[in-house]
């Protein structure tokens, strides 16, 4: 059995963990515990670990309804802006893409969306960039209204062996519809069907991990792992 | 809402739905789930206000986070309940002594199971609570998690000096790890 001293002085990572899921540590030392796992992957495993043989303790704490005013708070904060406008039904999340970064799309149109020739419906008005908040997963996708297709520029990330990436188009406050699967080669295109493509403009992109062939419950089941919004560019 | 019964497989699918900005999915979730949430940061922060902040804190957080859910390997409910006592833990230790209130009306003392709790038990449940069984520390690590007990408070509480407090709890902590693991 390990000394005392070894235990005060050097506790195991899994120990560590647990103290900081069980939230016994000082501000400081939860602070730096913090910052240690944004870095250490095995670390992250070892908190996981923990806080899912804990949780179940609290299925002892008794339910208690919140006053209604905290919902109305929360959605005042996530969606104020479509609650002035009643227009942006769902983008909510999306109102930070203001002129600014419409202005940045465009700039990197140079060279994020050069490599979408542009169709014989002469160059995209709608494109998109869908990233995730790793950036581990990229996208470029223009709209060839002629073919009536999504054009897509896979820039970075790839789907793992014996799993695809699904492209969802969400619009307004629409559930996601499936576009089907990305193509194996970086670079594709995606028929959009034609029902859908009146609602291609200020909708929402998403890619989503799925098993070989993608989803079979006609939604994502997987991580959402690049999302973006449909820009109008002239 | 003493009903709300949370169906992981029902949690899962909707916090998919919610990572895809779904905003009906977030209704949904916020119905089955907030009540089960309140009530961790309600017993955590002992105070109405700071419980209804860490609550909102933790349901903007979901919908901002969904999309990583499924990379974590959490329980559905074990994202939740972790996220809602992160957020319940931080401001219980930012808060200077004696700058909470104390609400006493919530006689959080009686806390315990209720009856549907204790039937609705799931099978993990069962097995951290023949652990805890096991070991001399349970107080204190259910201390730490339900009631947000710093090691300070617990050496208090214990009335042992904070590094005998320590290598206690470390040591339980050991123990109910083997457990756990079938060791």
């Amino acid at each position: 059995m390990a000394r005392d001293k070894d235990i005060i002085d050097r506790p195991d990572a899994s120990m560590e963990a647990a103290e900081y899921v069980l939230g016994v540590m000082s501000v400081a030392e939860r602070q730096a515990f913090t910052r240690r796992l944004a870095s250490d992957e095995s670390l992250r495993v070892e908190a996981v670990y923990w806080e899912n043989r804990l949780s179940p303790m609290a299925e002892d704490v008794v339910p208690t309804a919140p006053p209604a005013t905290v919902f109305k708070s929360i959605e005042q904060r996530l969606f104020a802006e479509d609650a002035k406008s009643g227009l942006l039904q769902s983008l909510g999340f999306w109102r930070g893409l203001s002129f600014a970064s419409l202005a940045a799309a465009v700039l990197l149109g140079g060279v994020l969306f050069n490599s979408l020739q542009p169709g014989p419906g002469g160059p995209s008005t709608l494109i998109a960039e869908l990233a995730g908040e790793s950036k581990t997963v990229r996208l470029a996708v223009a709209y060839d209204a002629a073919a009536g297709a999504l054009k897509i520029n896979r820039v970075e990330g790839a789907a793992a062996t014996g799993r695809d990436f699904e492209l969802w188009l969400i619009a307004g406050s629409n559930a996601p519809v499936s576009l089907g699967v990305l193509p194996q080669n970086a670079q594709g295109s995606i028929i959009v069907p034609e029902a859908l493509r009146a609602t291609l403009a200020n909708a929402i992109l998403a890619i989503s991990d799925e098993p070989d062939g993608g989803s079979t419950t006609g939604a994502p089941t997987g991580a959402v792992l690049a999302t973006g919004q449909v820009l109008t560019v002239s | 809402m003493f009903s709300q019964v949370a169906d992981p497989t029902d949690i899962s699918l909707l916090l998919s739905r919610v990572a895809l900005h779904d905003r009906a999915a977030f209704s949904a979730l916020y119905g089955r789930t907030s009540a089960k949430l309140f009530a961790v940061t309600l017993r955590l922060t002992r105070n109405r206000a700071e419980a209804e902040d860490a609550l909102q804190e933790t349901f903007v957080k979901i919908w901002q986070h969904a999309g990583q859910y499924r990379d974590t390997q959490h329980s559905p409910m074990a994202w939740l309940v972790a996220i809602a006592r992160n957020h319940a833990i931080d401001r219980l230790r930012r808060a200077p002594k004696g700058s909470v209130e104390l609400d006493d009306t919530l006689n959080l003392a009686d806390t315990g199971p209720t009856p549907e709790a204790i039937v609705a038990a799931s099978s993990q449940r069962k097995q951290i609570d023949d652990c805890l069984k096991t070991i001399d520390t349970a107080d204190a690590i259910r201390g730490a998690y339900l009631d947000g007990y710093s090691y300070d408070e617990l050496a208090t509480r214990f009335d042992v000096p904070l590094n005998t407090m320590k290598t206690w709890l470390r040591r339980g902590l050991i123990k109910l790890k083997d457990c756990l693991n079938g060791a």
